[in-house]
């Protein structure tokens, strides 16, 4: 017979059972589905991201002190209240008190021995014995100016969501240090560079890969060093990265949905965001086009091809109107250069010209090697083998993924080649569309002052990846020498992002 | 032996191989770096390179700010060498004759990065003391102005500093080489408090001290379930 304390003690025990027990049994099962590892992926991003962000000093991302000065300007009262000084602008890149920055931006970056840390990379910070820097109460009790009095002003004139963003956050932290502000705004571009890892993982579900591989090629994805270092700084590279990521999202949707109003219009409105990111965004508005062409060709079957192609021109005057009438003309003309005049007797002379300056092994292998891993102000650098042995698997890769597409023959665990045609195109566009930019510039001041910095050609990390991982793949058997083609790369991509932090970064700031 | 063999056969045995051997191989660098050098001062105004002559050494003295000194930080420059080539690295007595600890770099070591680092056991009651720091190049080969070099800076904060190049016999005044020397804690633990310090400095408070360690900790734990899920699941079909 059961006494009324050993039913008690039963049911207690049944309880811890269900509490304890069940629970541990669930998340067993919940921890051998991919969605789970997806959200420790994001998860694990984000940490590496505040680790990143920690690990630059402040400012000492490229342009960081401009994207800064030009996000605390845009925080500004509309009504400029205060005495403004005009003097004529005199900048010294290795001094930044020449700058029409606020003196909060400009001091601050004095206290952090900005000037010194910044291309040198022998010198670093002065440190304390303490988790307190020499200067830091000096910065976080300052009550320096936080706008800009000097004009005309160094700040970007560049219109970007990523500034929008950063202004409100500006004003949120108002009350705050301008370490806190800064930082909290670096997290920002964290949450972005996680909002990419995230439409990785989408977008290589979508072409086809499976759950467990569309992981790994997102981890790929999270553990490029320099993606992570990039969306670890305050700049607007990561709001492009950011827009490409969701086109190329959309994108790969029409391709294997067809013509959907929802897939069109997230299409329309990542490429409307590439606009309002930075200026290569323009690019997206132009691959659009033959991409919305291409997949309406083949979803309007009906409609005869001369209605098909008076609809289609109609559409695209439609949109290069609208276009031109939002876009303002002196933003066309300041990424084209067009008004201005040409240092070369000829546009086939400046052409050859920039050619012979940039299109050599030694420029291409820095393009290359900043890709993966100069970091800071591109003087931190990873070692040259390693970037040897990266370049040639890429170069390994591209072969296959030429010989995949060439081939008549379709690998069941690979993408349809479709995509593939698609990564190499917005690839090719964006290369077009850089060294466009960076000849124009040439053309005008017969220097390479724009240059092409791997971070440049982030924005199509994801289609890069899938190229590469494709490409490798070709050269496999079966699904099971695919898998374990995966897992090596993602344990060389892992060790390589680690020997970034703990091999390069840190030593280069901290020790 | 068979059993080995069966198991190295294993993916799963040789993935865990590849990357347990990477860890291993990038936290032995990251200890081997972990060391604090002097940061009250920063190569900053006129520089230039000192060349190294074959078999004439590059001398500078220098007075330790701390205990435990275990490296010495310099930068040296073009220092890839061939063949029957060294570059002799020595902390020595303040008199420079007397060598207290040595490393060599020989053609098949990679290139440093930034600095060279001269690591020797650490010198516990090294505060207040004079050393000496020496480089040697040996070589049979006339290489020219190709020669590996050091780093050295001319300046106000250097007033008082010298080196002595016995090449080609002068001392040079008020400029010192690109060194830094480099202290540690006395432990492990010590020099990762230490590192958490120096990572935590111009900081929001949400990013310091044990918060900081946090976000390494959930990092770390984070990547190695990702690792052991991905990587040690079994093969798709």
């Amino acid at each position: 017979m059961f006494s009324l304390k050993k039913a008690k003690k039963l049911e207690i025990l049944s309880l811890l059972y269900y509490t304890v027990y069940m629970p541990f049994n669930q998340t067993l099962k919940i921890s051998k589905k991919p969605l789970f590892w997806l959200s420790v992926l994001l998860f694990v991003f984000l940490a590496k991201g505040a680790i990143f962000s920690l690990s630059l000093p402040f400012f000492q991302g490229p342009d960081e002190q401009l994207h800064y000065a030009t996000i605390q300007y845009r925080a500004e009262p509309t009504e400029k209240n205060w005495p403004l000084r005009h003097m004529v602008r005199t900048i010294d890149g290795g001094d930044i008190s020449t700058y029409h920055f606020s003196e909060e931006t400009i001091k601050s970056a004095q206290a952090t021995q900005f000037d010194e840390v910044k291309f040198q990379n022998e010198n670093t910070q002065t440190f304390t014995q303490s988790s307190t820097g020499i200067n830091e109460p000096m910065i976080a009790e300052s009550s320096w100016k936080r706008y800009i009095d000097t004009y005309q002003s160094d700040v970007s004139g560049t219109s970007s969501f990523y500034y929008s963003f950063g202004t409100q956050m500006e004003k949120l932290f108002s009350h705050q240090s301008i370490l806190f502000r800064f930082f909290s705004i670096r997290l920002f571009s964290v949450i972005l560079g996680t909002l990419v890892i995230l439409l990785a993982y989408l977008t290589t579900r979508k072409i086809g890969f499976s759950a467990w591989h569309s992981l790994i090629v997102a981890s790929l994805v999270a553990f490029q060093p320099m993606l992570a270092t990039t969306a670890a700084q305050v700049n607007i590279d990561i709001a492009l990265i950011f827009s490409f990521s969701l086109f190329i999202y959309a994108a790969v949707s029409l391709l294997r949905d067809g013509w959907r109003w929802s897939w069109i219009a997230l299409l329309i409105f990542s490429a409307g965001l590439g606009l309002y990111s930075k200026g290569p965004g323009l690019i997206l508005i132009v691959c659009a086009l033959p991409l919305l062409i291409f997949v309406a060709y083949r979803h309007f079957t009906q409609i005869s091809k001369r209605n098909f192609f008076l609809g289609l021109f109609l559409a695209g005057s439609f949109i290069f109107g609208l276009t031109f009438t939002f876009v303002p003309a002196s933003y066309l003309a300041s990424i084209t250069n067009i008004t201005a005049t040409s240092h070369f007797s000829s546009p086939s002379e400046s052409i050859s010209r920039y050619f012979d300056k940039t299109i050599r092994q030694g420029a291409l292998r820095d393009t290359e090697a900043s890709y993966w891993g100069h970091f800071g102000w591109l003087d931190t650098k990873v070692s040259g083998r390693t970037i040897d042995i990266i370049w040639t698997l890429e170069i390994i890769a591209w072969i296959g993924a030429i010989l995949f597409l060439i081939s008549k023959k379709q690998i069941g665990y690979l993408p349809e080649k479709k995509y593939i045609v698609f990564s190499v195109g917005i690839i090719i566009a964006l290369e077009l569309a850089i060294r466009f930019y960076d000849w124009r510039v040439f053309d005008v001041t017969k220097q390479i002052l724009i240059g092409t910095p791997g971070r440049y050609f982030l924005p199509n990390i994801i289609p890069h990846i899938i190229l590469m991982v494709t490409g490798l793949g070709y050269f496999t058997r079966n699904k099971k020498q695919f898998d374990t083609l995966l897992k090596v790369l993602l344990i060389l991509m892992i060790l390589f992002s680690l020997y970034a932090m703990f091999d390069i970064i840190i030593p280069r700031y901290y020790l | 032996m068979n059993h080995l063999l069966t198991k190295l056969n294993n993916e799963r045995t040789w993935l865990a191989l590849l990357f347990v051997g990477g860890l291993l191989w990038i936290f032995v660098t990251f200890f081997s770096y972990l060391s604090f050098p002097d940061s009250s001062y920063n190569f900053i105004g006129t520089t230039n390179k000192v060349k190294l002559d074959p078999g004439a050494p590059v001398t500078q003295t220098f007075t330790a700010t701390e205990n435990n000194l275990n490296q010495i930080k310099v930068v040296f420059g073009n220092a890839t060498i061939t063949k029957k080539e060294t570059v002799v690295f020595e902390l020595a007595d303040a008199a420079c004759t007397h060598p207290l600890a040595q490393n060599t770099h020989r053609p098949y070591d990679s290139s440093p990065f930034i600095y060279y680092r001269l690591s020797f056991p650490a010198i516990p009651d090294s505060l207040g003391q004079t050393y000496c720091l020496v480089v040697t190049y040996f070589s049979p080969y006339d290489r020219g102005s190709d020669r590996p070099s050091l780093g050295a800076s001319a300046g106000e904060q250097f007033t008082g500093l010298s080196y002595t190049n016995t090449g080609n016999g002068r001392t040079y005044e008020n400029r010192t080489l690109q060194m830094r020397p480099s202290y540690g804690s006395g432990s492990l633990y010590g020099d990762l408090g230490r590192l958490n310090d120096r990572l935590s400095q111009y900081k929001p408070g949400f990013l310091k001290g044990p918060f900081l360690t946090g976000i390494f900790a959930l990092f770390f734990l984070g990547t190695f379930a990702l690792v052991y899920a991905l990587i040690f699941r079994k093969n798709e079909e």
